[in-house]
């Protein structure tokens, strides 16, 4: 059953694809197409919330609106987005032909797609899901949840999380098994340390959830009830479950985007990243530790003095790597010649951004304070400035640095500087007053306020804001298309790279590189371009190979049916009536995918 | 496949990705075991641990995944060694001993129900559940992973040698069993601390 | 250059100004105008904490936008900047400075968390606060008092509130007072504080809210604290309980509609047939500024707007508070003569002089 002679191009192509590159195009368009769905979810809210008493939409739509747009850009933009970046430079980046197990790496994509649409399917019967992004129990049992909303909910993200699981152990045996000769670990890219770290915290961190996910399902359909007080289960071990992932989680989300802006503002200032070592170990110390600070999500649930006080250190603790991160930024700005590109401009971006999230984020790490913080729009304008001014910008940076690699065209960098001043200036007239609501005691997850408050005013402000950020959001949507067609067309190494996946045509060809790389020195390739002092160098010879002896993975349409199994199975789990058969076939589908996929010609 | 390429650590690809698995479900297994731990005291009404386990039974199916393990590493090292007959008698005494596990899990779960414990009976009882059934779906996707190692060898014989495959797979089963070995420790031998 | 220089003091200045008007409007959530022990500890925390994360911000953005102005590439500018890959004395400082930072942040913050550690006092006045969806119960166990959504205290003296939860979580909050602590189920967290010294010898309002996500209409779960003397609120705790005073026909028309229709079997007014554990107390209905749990002001209006509403909205949607239980059947009538009545009872035959 092997897959020779399939075409290269068509849909088919994309559909049976094992190829790195071709899996990251299809993570990226598909997360781009959910950040406009999350998109689309806050400009709902935020037109709802701009006067007091309104009634643009019910109580209900509104708390599927916040709880859609929470569970929307963490787990179907901000991480696939983040996976296409992983899927596509990781090979590149450390000298390899593919990742470790290229199939494996289809299954994680189509995965992770058909889950996306489980999660939304409720939408389609008007259930969909209500509960907050983090579902607290009791809320989601089935005594005050009795439709299906939860069950999207948790039967969604758990066939999400299995796609991030995969993907995981892959880039993570990637990684440490399969770099270029000479390529030791201190040499990688940094991108390739915050992804290594990154995959250590997925895999590590999503069993957790996994666990509670299972236990809310079957609270719900089998009356377990390890969350119902009244037969000896508690309300609080969903949170501690939740939040030991939920925590790890939000550094899941910035690592990646720390990567790229490392990368970005090494290249556009020309000089090295400051301090790689100390970034490395900083990195490195954020995922250790962002295992020991979860419960300052709970700092109200009355856990003790002990309890509070460990997590208040923990978590200010956890700023001082975060914080040398900041300053070595700055320094690696420092001296440089700063080019002001579209990609630059976003990561110089998240430097100012994020330091600003990482602020109010240390107000809250004091129990005292977070007490006046918790539930209002302080921490709303928190999480939005290191997510959104931090992972969002990062990420739009790093489409706008490597779009010419991927395509082999540029993004028009007018419309790019345009779009990233209306989402700069949207985003901060949004969330930047939203502290302000904080500080005056609006709660968050309401679907109106009352007139007597005094919130009226920076309510409408913010809702401004983010009409202008949809306006920004289109217009790069515009550039997107039209660039592919229309752009510049693009060299192999349009900015003057460091790293090697500049060092191969735009776009590269199936098998990356002709002969395997030997890297002696961190930044090789730009050591190869110029010398200490900046004297261009001789460029190498062309190296001679023969592209037809190369022999890279067929393609393969088990991973698709594979996914389709698995999302069935855990669809069926439960639908009235059908839902039996329907997991049943899931099941069927999923030992015929394994098998066919284990008897498959690589 | 990725099979018999030069990689950094030295270490197969598949090996290598099945001791990251591993690092992950002990992350699994560690929250289902601390979930026990916490609420095998908080039942409201029902049977408890002390009243219906039968810890005879308990410590003979433990013996018997521990002689499981020990021929797997039997069949590990036939395969190492080319011994093809030796190495599918090892992993058919596996599959066996697995299944004859998996057969006193069942008959365990009846015997619990029929004294009133089921998955909703208390938190005791739910907690139980999903960690033993945890284990023996893990059990389960064990044996079918041993028993299509035995049927490819047994079709593809001396053609069929993936030392890798089979050490791999051997890793998983040793898994499973140190998984049981903490599982039998902490729900069945802490209830007479 | 001077111009960029006055848009950069311009750009940073703005939000932060804003922020200080935003934040000493003393609006009726607030939390920098507190008024308890608890508030003020933590609001010393806050500046603190304030005070030093501003001078970071400046101590980051300073060196940064000036970075950002000196080292642009300028037209015509091809210089190879100097490849300097690290400087371990710098790194050190600059992770030893915010330990340092943290400290100041984090023993203030210990030394409340271990103040509130400590036991209430013995002599405070217990009061639980039961959250439901969407409503707040507020029980005086030494008192014998229910009462709901507004919570009668006594000026200057320690309260504690213990805090329950009949369904979801919920979190009682009230900003002027301190933080908030979660409504568990299964679980009775607790709050203390000493109520503040009374102001308008009428009476002090301030406001709370809940703060977890808790359904439907988690917006429309506010409350209030009414601060008043102690010889008033001595006062209070005689006749909060007693049965309403049915003086007028009016009044016993609505008495009648009341105990007739199915109000009693959802709510409670002491010395009345209604004993219903569903709804709010409405024993003392009449003295409450708002209903729906903050939702509508209790005047004439309002109250007409939440039984017309109840009334004629559908079953599945209770406009004023969506997902609420006071909907009623098609043919269930209510006129407007009907409306009056009930109003005249609730609001004046419950009112309790005092």
């Amino acid at each position: 059953m092997s897959n020779h002679g399939a075409p290269s191009s068509g849909l088919w192509s994309w559909i049976t694809t094992v190829d790195h590159k071709k899996i990251a195009v299809l993570y990226a368009l598909s997360a781009l197409f959910f950040f406009f769905l999350g998109g689309v979810e806050a400009m709902i809210m935020r037109t709802q919330l701009i006067v007091s008493n309104n009634d643009f939409i019910t109580a209900r739509t509104y708390n599927a609106m916040v709880t859609m747009h929470g569970t929307t850009m963490i787990f179907l933009v901000v991480m696939p987005l983040s996976a296409a970046f992983f899927n596509f430079l990781v090979p590149l980046m450390i000298g390899a032909r593919d990742v470790a197990f290229p199939r494996l790496n289809a299954l994680s994509f189509w995965i992770f797609l058909f889950g996306g649409l489980l999660l939304n399917f409720g939408f389609l019967i008007n259930e969909a899901p209500r509960g907050g992004w983090f579902g607290y129990a009791n809320l989601t049992s089935i005594q005050y949840t009795p439709d299906l909303s939860a069950d999207f909910w948790a039967m969604g993200l758990q066939v999400v999380g299995l796609a991030s699981l995969i993907a995981s152990i892959n880039f993570f045996v990637t990684i440490l098994n399969m770099r270029c000769k000479g390529m030791t670990l201190l040499k990688m890219p940094m991108f390739i340390w915050t992804t290594l770290v990154t995959q250590i915290l997925l895999f590590l961190s999503l069993p957790v959830i996994t666990v509670a996910l299972v236990m809310i399902t079957f609270d719900r359909h089998f009356g377990t009830g390890f969350f119902n007080p009244g037969t000896g289960g508690s309300v609080v071990l969903w949170q501690h479950l939740f939040w030991v992932f939920g925590h790890p989680e939000v550094y899941i989300l910035i690592l990646p985007a720390m990567g790229i802006v490392s990368e970005i503002l090494a290249t556009f200032s020309r000089k090295p990243l400051f301090g790689y070592s100390v970034m490395v170990y900083s990195s490195c110390a954020i995922g250790f530790l962002g295992f020991a600070v979860w419960a300052h999500h709970m700092f109200t649930t009355g856990m003790g003095p002990w309890a509070t006080i460990f997590f208040t250190a923990a978590t200010m603790l956890i700023a001082v790597p975060t914080g040398v991160k900041i300053f070595n930024w700055i320094s690696t700005v420092w001296g440089g010649r700063i080019q002001f590109t579209t990609a630059s401009l976003y990561g110089l971006s998240f430097v100012a951004m994020f330091t600003l999230g990482g602020l109010s984020g240390i107000m809250h790490s004091s129990q005292p304070i977070d007490t006046q913080h918790q539930d209002t729009y302080f921490v709303v304008a928190h999480f939005h400035y290191v997510l959104y001014g931090g992972a969002v910008m990062g990420l739009f940076g790093g489409i706008f640095y490597w779009f010419p690699k991927v395509t082999g065209r540029l993004l028009h960098e007018g419309m790019g500087k345009v779009q990233f001043w209306l989402f700069m200036i949207g985003f901060n007239v949004t969330f930047f007053p939203m502290h302000f609501l904080g500080v005056q005691g609006m709660p968050r997850r309401n679907y109106t306020y009352a007139a007597d408050m005094g919130w009226d005013l920076w309510n409408v402000v913010a809702t401004l804001g983010a009409y202008m950020t949809a306006v920004g959001g289109l217009l790069f949507f515009f550039n997107l298309f039209y660039s592919l067609k229309k752009g510049a067309v693009a060299s192999a190494d349009p900015w003057d790279g460091r790293t090697l996946e500049w060092s191969i045509p735009s776009p590269p060809p199936e098998y990356n590189f002709g002969i395997e790389p030997e890297v002696k020195v961190l930044d090789d390739f730009w050591a190869q371009k110029y010398d200490d002092k900046g004297t261009k160098k001789p460029s190498p010879a062309a190296p001679k190979y023969d592209p037809k002896a190369i022999h890279m993975p067929n393609p393969s349409y088990w991973p698709i049916a594979l996914a389709a199994g698995i999302t069935l199975g855990a669809a069926g789990f439960f639908l009235r009536d059908i839902g039996l058969y329907v997991s049943l076939l899931g099941v069927a589908v999923i030992l015929i995918s394994s098998y066919g996929w284990a008897y498959e010609e690589a | 496949m990725s099979a018999h390429i030069v990689t950094n650590t030295g270490v197969d690809n598949r090996k290598f990705a099945m001791w990251t698995l591993i690092g992950s479900e002990c992350f699994l297994f560690g929250t289902l075991i601390t979930n026990y731990m916490i609420n095998r005291h908080r039942s409201v009404g029902g049977p408890t641990g002390p009243e219906i386990f039968d810890i005879n039974l308990t410590t003979l199916s433990t013996f018997d995944l521990l002689i499981s393990s020990v021929a797997m590493a039997m069949a590990v090292y036939y395969c190492k060694h080319k011994k093809l007959r030796a190495m599918q008698w090892s992993l058919a005494a596996v599959l066996l001993f697995g299944l004859f596990f998996l057969g006193f899990q069942w008959y365990e779960f009846h015997h619990f129900l029929s004294l009133g414990l089921g998955l909703s009976t208390n938190i005791f009882g739910a907690s139980f559940y999903i960690l033993t059934g945890c284990h023996g779906a893990h059990v389960a996707v064990g044996c079918l992973i041993i028993g299509t190692l035995l049927v490819r060898s047994l079709i593809q014989g001396e053609k069929w040698f993936d030392y890798d495959v089979v050490e791999t797979c051997g890793l998983y089963w040793h898994f499973v069993d140190v998984i049981w070995i903490i599982i039998f420790t902490v729900v069945y031998l802490f209830v007479y601390i | 250059m001077v111009s960029l220089v006055r848009w950069f003091k311009v750009l940073f200045a703005l939000p932060f100004l804003l922020g200080l008007t935003a934040c000493f409007e003393k609006l009726p959530m607030t939390t920098v105008h507190v008024v308890t022990d608890w508030g003020h500890d933590i609001n010393r925390v806050y500046l603190i904490t304030t005070i030093i994360t501003s001078i970071v911000f400046v101590a980051v953005a300073v060196p940064f936008c000036y970075a950002l102005w000196r080292f642009r590439e300028k037209p015509g500018d091809n210089r190879f900047p100097e490849q300097i890959k690290g400087n371990h004395k710098l790194e050190i400082l600059w992770t030893l400075i915010p330990v340092v930072l943290l400290i100041f942040i984090f023993l203030p913050s210990l030394e409340v968390i271990m103040k509130r550690s400590e036991a209430p006092p013995k002599e405070s006045l217990v009061i639980e606060a039961i959250g439901h969806q969407w409503w707040w119960e507020f029980r005086y166990p030494d008192l014998n008092i229910v009462t709901a959504n507004e919570m009668v205290v006594p000026e200057d003296t320690p309260i504690l509130v213990k805090l329950k939860s009949a369904d979801v979580i919920h979190s009682f909050w009230i900003p002027r007072w301190g933080g908030k602590m979660d409504n568990l189920p299964g679980i009775t967290n607790q709050l203390f504080y000493t109520t503040p010294k009374l102001v308008n010898p009428e009476g002090d309002y301030y406001q709370g809210h809940c703060v977890e996500l808790c359904g439907l209409s988690h917006a429309r779960m506010r409350y209030e604290a009414k601060v008043v003397s102690k010889e008033r609120f001595d006062r209070w705790t005689e006749v909060a309980m007693q049965p309403p005073v049915v003086a007028t026909t009016l009044e016993k028309k609505g008495s009648d509609l009341f105990m007739g229709k199915t109000c009693f079997t959802c709510h409670a007014i002491a010395g009345t047939n209604a004993q219903g554990l569903i709804g709010p107390d409405l024993t003392n209905f009449g003295n409450r500024r708002t209903l729906a749990a903050g939702t509508l002001p209790n005047d004439r209006a309002g109250l007409h707007h939440w039984l017309r509403d109840s009334v004629d909205s559908p079953p599945d949607y209770q406009k004023v508070k969506p997902g609420s239980l006071m909907v009623f059947a098609p043919n269930f009538e209510l006129t407007e003569d009907d409306i009056k009545a009930l109003t005249a009872y609730l609001q004046h035959s419950t009112a309790k002089t005092y």
